[in-house]
């Protein structure tokens, strides 16, 4: 069983999110970095299947800028067995294009199981693993909270819909994207730190993959702005009732929540 | 060119987040057509509705198979549709189903697609497609590269447009064969348990602190969330007092939720409490005590007995609900 | 001693093989128990040798800590010193079996001897005073720390007995000798007149048999010892002469370079001195007796935690097997505060806090296992350097409007803020009028802004060195640059770490905390508090201010200079002071078990009447309101 888990570094979620002067992207200075806190459960997953089948072996990937290296190394310090870091070049790339690297890279790895998380937290665009799974033509379950064996070819995926729960069966392979819920993500021990620091992370280049991503590229982002500055709390005092009023009318048709 | 736009059906109604796409749909369309694609079983009492949103033609796709959501099928059924009728742009609403669905499609036809996006605007003849990123901290827009394109529109954004009852699309029957080859197959659906709902996953949460005095109080509060379909959460303060477990506590040392909105009644707002709940993407407050910290993070705020307050807002909410 | 015949060579025959079987035996047991230490890694503890004798002499011969609990304290010390002095009567005893004319060095003096024979006689006296009231507190008065212990029975009426034989004999003697110089011993000189109508063959013959019997008492005894809790006659003098002479705040150094365990999980994981501390424990029970975890009704009981390390290491021997979940249970160490007060009361000098805080070390930097809350603590910790998670960018927001020149590297103050002043509200409260302070007189100070991390604290006393040690690391580093002469701090966590354990990396600083700097600045009259407030004030004292770093009088002073209404102090003050239960990292875990901590402590501030609680402690000040809001009390 190769389980390959496909994760993205982003900013930490409490990062001060600086435009830059064109505004074609962010400012990076000062930023700290995390793994994709989705793609968290997706190694946790991958873990767990490992500690429970015995012939499972595991496999981290992610693509990005040298700093990518240090998600890697805490993925191995998990526990995960190999790292692979497919560097990426200068140029832009697209949710599609992007996808398209990681399955090309999945696809010479071998893959019987495709972990990732639910969506970014820095694009927040929830279309990796979907296109992932079209692009190798395999099923696809988006926010699953449990994932079953049935045996080695076929596994049950449970995903939350509006309160109900939907139960796949699912043949392998397959891609799975990890919603919270799914597990309770461990924290790597210092034995796992020490011995992730002489792992080798491999690297796999675009070119090597025999891709020209430029010819990928599907979507460009034209600008970034920030939101109209969210409005200041409001707060009401005086009569109650029109206070309540006033709330469920703001909830309803400025903040559109109910 | 023209637009195609996926329909939903729950519970045998389709979905408002389905009307909005095509209410977006036929504001974009301006003059072109706007085909609905209906997958399911048992369609057509649906006809006359999507007509009424402006849609010039309904294609239907029945089969009993086809009546629970399967990923597999209903994107290779788009996806062949897609081919057939080259449509400029398609569009479906961005909720768990909807997201999977544009994906899958869009990767298989080498399309650009957009995802929740926010809005759409038409600038020097090109659509603009707006997505906010970092969990809203910043707004994006997009520009498709590929003649065909696809995007995902975020529920509850997008206005419906008025309905007009004298239109009359055309309804095509579309064949479909059933594979029996399928990787994928919805088994069951589970009903949500009894419970008191898990406040880790909620979409809205009903939060108490100190200020409900004694458990019993929390009554008002599950009123309140039963009318909103919210979660019960409390602060440590009230769970260290005995009025609720400790599964509910939100904070630093309970449970990191961030829903849709989160009303919290009577609690004060320390720290620990306001990491555990402040990335909620809104936040209510009500306190008597117009000092309390908690009004610093809310978006909205009453100072009020909460005794008073929650029940007047239970009863506003009732009103519009059940409308 | 014309009627006491000498010993014939037959008798010395079988005294001195008696002798000689039960000195192998005792050497014998105590060897296979002591040498088990050896098994222990190295400690630092061949330094401050004066201070190391002065130790024997204050705390062993003369009982100082003992007598921290005054009844206790006289009963031992009658004990312990009428033992001494019996000692050295034995050994006149057997030179006296074995050579007629043995005479003691310098005591044996005839001048001198008679005295010491009152001596040994008053020391009896007290032995037995001693047992009495020993055997009335176990019995009649039984407080909860003392455990009914049968070794505790039979050592006290082995003492009864060796004494009272002692005398018995003593007096049989003096009635058979006619030589009133010889024999100026006044209990044995007293008690011989109950002898006088006696024949003389039968006092012989009940000398004779007591004699022996004194003997085998003696020589029972000495068997008894290393086997029972009484091993502390032999350890304690030598545990408390290798006694943690460093400052009690700081936990050892853990070298994440070259261990290559971290923390314990063997008995071999431990330092020798912590597995001597397990043979010295006396089963006082007073580490109990004021543990905030065990008085709240949780797994914790420190003296357990030791008395069951002794029982496994006498069960395992040098085959060294896991110890967690088998002498010591994952709960039990998640509930220690570390609030010290363990170790403060500990009459010997045990260190319960540091074995447990190796415990705590091994499941989280080996095997990852530690309460489900302490993982945000740690990755906040590591991402945006604060135990909240708050971007660390927000750090210096707090300071708005001050007007403080932040960052400056040439200021001779450097006020380290620590997390929860900078981003609490309510202890911004402290942290912004202590920068007002500052600033109105004139202070050139300044502070690290977003610079800043956390001490560390949270990480190390939770067991995480590693994340510990990466902040501190930070810190120091940060601190080289600039040019300070001093570091303020307004947390007592962060004044102990960054006082006491920064030097273990190479960082040594000045520091003073807060309380320490405004009542040395009330003293000197730079400080003039003008208007005095009426209430009375109780003040809690921090463990971290307290117990580990010695302030007690600082705030005192502070308040007694702010308020004309009175100091009242609670049930648990000074050294004694009752932990709010947020130390030790458990500011970030959840109370799941037993009664809330914090709550027991704000009992404590609503019985004193006061109006106001005081505390230096952002952790305890956010405790102690949420207690006093749990009590109904809102504003006080």
């Amino acid at each position: 069983m190769k389980i390959v888990v496909c994760i993205k570094q982003v900013p930490d979620t409490e990062a001060y999110i600086k435009i830059n002067s064109q505004k074609t992207s962010i400012e990076e200075s000062g930023i700290k970095y995390i793994i994709n806190p989705y793609d968290e459960f997706a190694l946790e997953e991958a873990l767990r299947i490992k500690e429970k089948l015995n012939n499972a072996e595991t496999a981290v990937i992610t693509l990005g800028a040298p700093r990518t290296q240090e998600a890697l190394r805490s993925a191995l310090a998990l526990g995960i067995e190999k790292a692979v870091l497919i560097p990426q070049e200068d140029f832009i790339l697209d949710n599609f294009s992007s996808a398209f690297i990681l399955a090309k890279t999945v696809e010479r790895l071998g893959y019987d199981l495709i972990l990732c998380g639910k969506q970014a937290i820095d694009d927040d665009m929830a279309q990796t693993g979907g296109i992932i799974a079209s692009l190798l033509n395999i099923p696809f379950v988006s926010l699953a909270t449990k994932i079953e064996f049935i045996d080695n070819s076929q596994i049950k995926v449970h995903r939350e819909i509006e309160g109900f729960t939907e139960v796949f069966k699912i043949k392998l392979p397959a891609v799975i994207s990890a919603q919270k819920g799914l597990n309770e993500p461990r924290y790597a021990s210092l034995m796992g730190i020490m011995q992730a620091k002489k792992k080798i992370i491999s690297e796999i280049k675009i070119q090597d993959l025999g891709i020209n991503p430029e010819n990928l590229i599907k979507t460009k982002l034209t600008r970034l702005e920030y939101p109209s500055p969210r409005s200041q709390g409001k707060i009401l005092d005086g009569d109650l009732k029109e206070a309540a009023q006033k709330l469920v009318k703001f909830l309803r048709e400025e903040a559109k929540i109910i | 060119m023209d637009i195609l736009t996926l329909g939903e059906i729950k519970n045998q109604k389709l979905t408002r987040a389905s009307l909005e796409v095509l209410s977006e749909a036929k504001r974009l369309a301006n003059g072109k057509k706007v085909i609905n694609v209906l997958i399911g079983n048992n369609l057509k009492d649906f006809s006359a509705l999507i007509s009424s949103y402006g849609a010039s033609e309904i294609l239907l796709i029945e089969d009993p198979s086809l009546g629970e959501f399967n990923s597999q099928s209903y994107s290779e059924i788009l996806v062949n549709i897609i081919k057939e009728k080259k449509p400029a742009l398609f569009l479906l609403p961005a909720n768990i189903h909807g997201k999977e669905i544009a994906a899958l499609v869009s990767a298989k036809l080498e399309i650009s697609l957009i995802s929740d996006c926010t809005d759409l605007k038409i600038k020097d003849n090109l659509l603009e497609y707006i997505h906010p990123i970092y969990s809203g901290k910043v707004i994006a827009a997009y520009q498709s590269l590929t003649s065909f394109q696809a995007a995902a529109l975020r529920p509850n954004i997008f206005p419906l447009i008025e309905e007009n009852p004298n239109n009359q699309a055309q309804i095509i029957h579309l064949s479909f064969i059933p594979q029996d080859n399928l990787k994928i197959k919805l088994l069951e659906v589970l009903k949500p348990k009894e419970e008191t709902l898990e406040i880790s996953e909620a979409r809205i949460i009903v939060s108490g602190g100190r200020g409900l005095k004694e458990a019993e109080n929390f009554k008002l509060l599950e009123e309140l969330a039963e009318v909103l379909g919210a979660a019960v959460g409390a602060s440590r303060l009230a769970v260290d007092a005995g009025w609720r477990d400790h599964q509910y506590q939100v904070g630093q040392t309970g449970k990191v939720v961030s829903p849709d909105l989160y009303i919290a009644c009577g609690i004060s707002g320390a720290i620990q409490h306001l990491v555990g709940m402040s990335s909620s993407k809104c936040i209510i407050a009500i306190n008597k005590d117009p000092e309390a910290n908690i009004f610093k993070v809310a978006n909205y705020g009453i100072v009020g007995d909460l005794f008073e307050v929650v029940p007047l807002l239970t009863e506003e909410f009732k009103k519009i609900l059940t409308n | 001693m014309d009627n006491i015949p000498p010993f014939s060579l037959l008798n010395k025959i079988i005294l001195l093989s008696l002798i000689l079987i039960s000195l192998s035996i005792f050497s014998y047991i105590l060897y296979d128990r002591l040498r088990l230490i050896f098994l222990g890694k190295k400690a630092k503890r061949f330094n401050k040798i004066p201070l190391r004798i002065k130790t024997l002499f204050l705390y062993v011969l003369g009982h100082k800590k003992v007598f921290a609990y005054a009844y206790s304290g006289i009963l031992h010390f009658f004990i312990f010193w009428g033992f001494i002095i019996l000692a050295v009567s034995y050994i006149d005893l057997l030179g006296k079996a074995f050579f007629l004319n043995f005479k003691l060095p310098i005591l044996g003096n005839n001048l001198i001897y008679p005295y010491f024979l009152d001596l040994r006689d008053f020391f009896g006296i007290l032995a037995i005073i001693g047992v009495i009231l020993a055997l009335m507190r176990r019995f009649i008065f039984k407080p909860e720390r003392l455990e009914n212990s049968k070794e505790a029975l039979i050592i006290l009426i082995l003492i009864f007995l060796v004494v009272s034989m002692g005398f018995l004999s003593e007096s049989l003697r003096y009635s058979l000798e006619k030589n009133p110089a010889n024999s100026l011993s006044f209990i044995a000189k007293n008690l011989a007149l109950l002898f006088n109508n006696f024949p003389k063959e039968k006092i012989l013959l009940y000398y004779e048999l007591s004699w022996w019997a004194h003997l085998i008492i003696i020589l029972g005894f000495l068997i008894y010892i290393p086997l029972s809790k009484h091993l502390h006659l032999i350890t304690c003098p030598i545990a408390e002469f290798f006694r943690n002479l460093d400052s009690p705040g700081a936990l050892p150094y853990l070298d994440l370079e070259k261990e290559e365990r971290f923390g314990a999980e063997l008995f071999s994981d431990f330092s020798w001195k912590d597995l001597l501390d397990l043979y010295a424990c006396t089963e006082c029970g007073r580490c109990q007796e004021n543990c905030p975890a065990y008085l709240t009704k949780k797994p914790l009981s420190p003296k357990k935690v030791i008395l069951n390390l002794k029982k496994e290491l006498l069960a395992q021997k040098e085959i060294f097997k896991p110890l967690i979940g088998k002498a010591v249970a994952e709960d039990e160490i998640w509930s220690c505060t570390t609030c010290g007060n363990c170790q403060e009361h500990c009459p010997v000098f045990i260190e319960p806090l540091n074995k447990i805080a190796e415990f705590k070390r091994h499941l989280v930097l080996t095997q990852s296992k530690f309460p489900k809350e302490l993982t945000l603590c740690y990755r906040n910790l590591e991402v945006n350097l604060n135990p909240w998670g708050i971007g660390y960018m927000e750090r210096e927001k707090f300071v708005h409007n001050l007007e403080i020149n932040i960052k400056n590297k040439e200021a001779s103050l450097l006020y380290f803020a620590g997390c929860a002043a900078s981003f609490d509200e309510r202890n911004k409260k402290v942290s912004r009028s202590l920068i007002k302070i500052l600033k109105s007189l004139e202070v050139d100070f300044t502070l690290l802004g977003t610079d800043e991390a956390c001490c560390g604290d949270p990480a190390r006393r939770t067991g995480n060195e590693y994340l510990y040690q990466n902040l501190a690391q930070k810190n120091i580093q940060t601190f080289k640059n600039y040019k300070f002469k001093k570091i303020l701090t307004s947390c007592p966590h962060c004044f102990n770490t960054l006082k006491n354990e920064y030097s273990q990396m190479g960082g040594n600083f000045e520091v003073i905390h807060h309380s320490v700097f405004l009542a040395d600045l009330i003293k000197e009259k730079k400080l003039k508090l003008f208007k005095k407030i009426p209430q009375t004030i109780t003040y809690h004292d921090s463990c971290y201010l307290g117990r580990f770093n010695n302030i007690y009088d600082h705030p005192r002073q502070i308040i007694q200079n702010l308020s004309s209404g009175k100091l009242v102090e609670m049930t648990h003050h000074h050294n004694k002071s009752f932990c709010c239960g947020a130390g030790g990292g458990k500011m970030w875990m959840e109370e799941l078990q037993g009664e809330k901590i914090y709550i027991k402590r704000a009992d404590e501030v609503v019985k004193t009447k006061s109006q106001i609680v005081a505390s230096a402690c952002p952790y305890c000040l956010t405790m102690m309101e949420d207690g006093l809001k749990e009590k109904n009390i809102d504003e006080r």
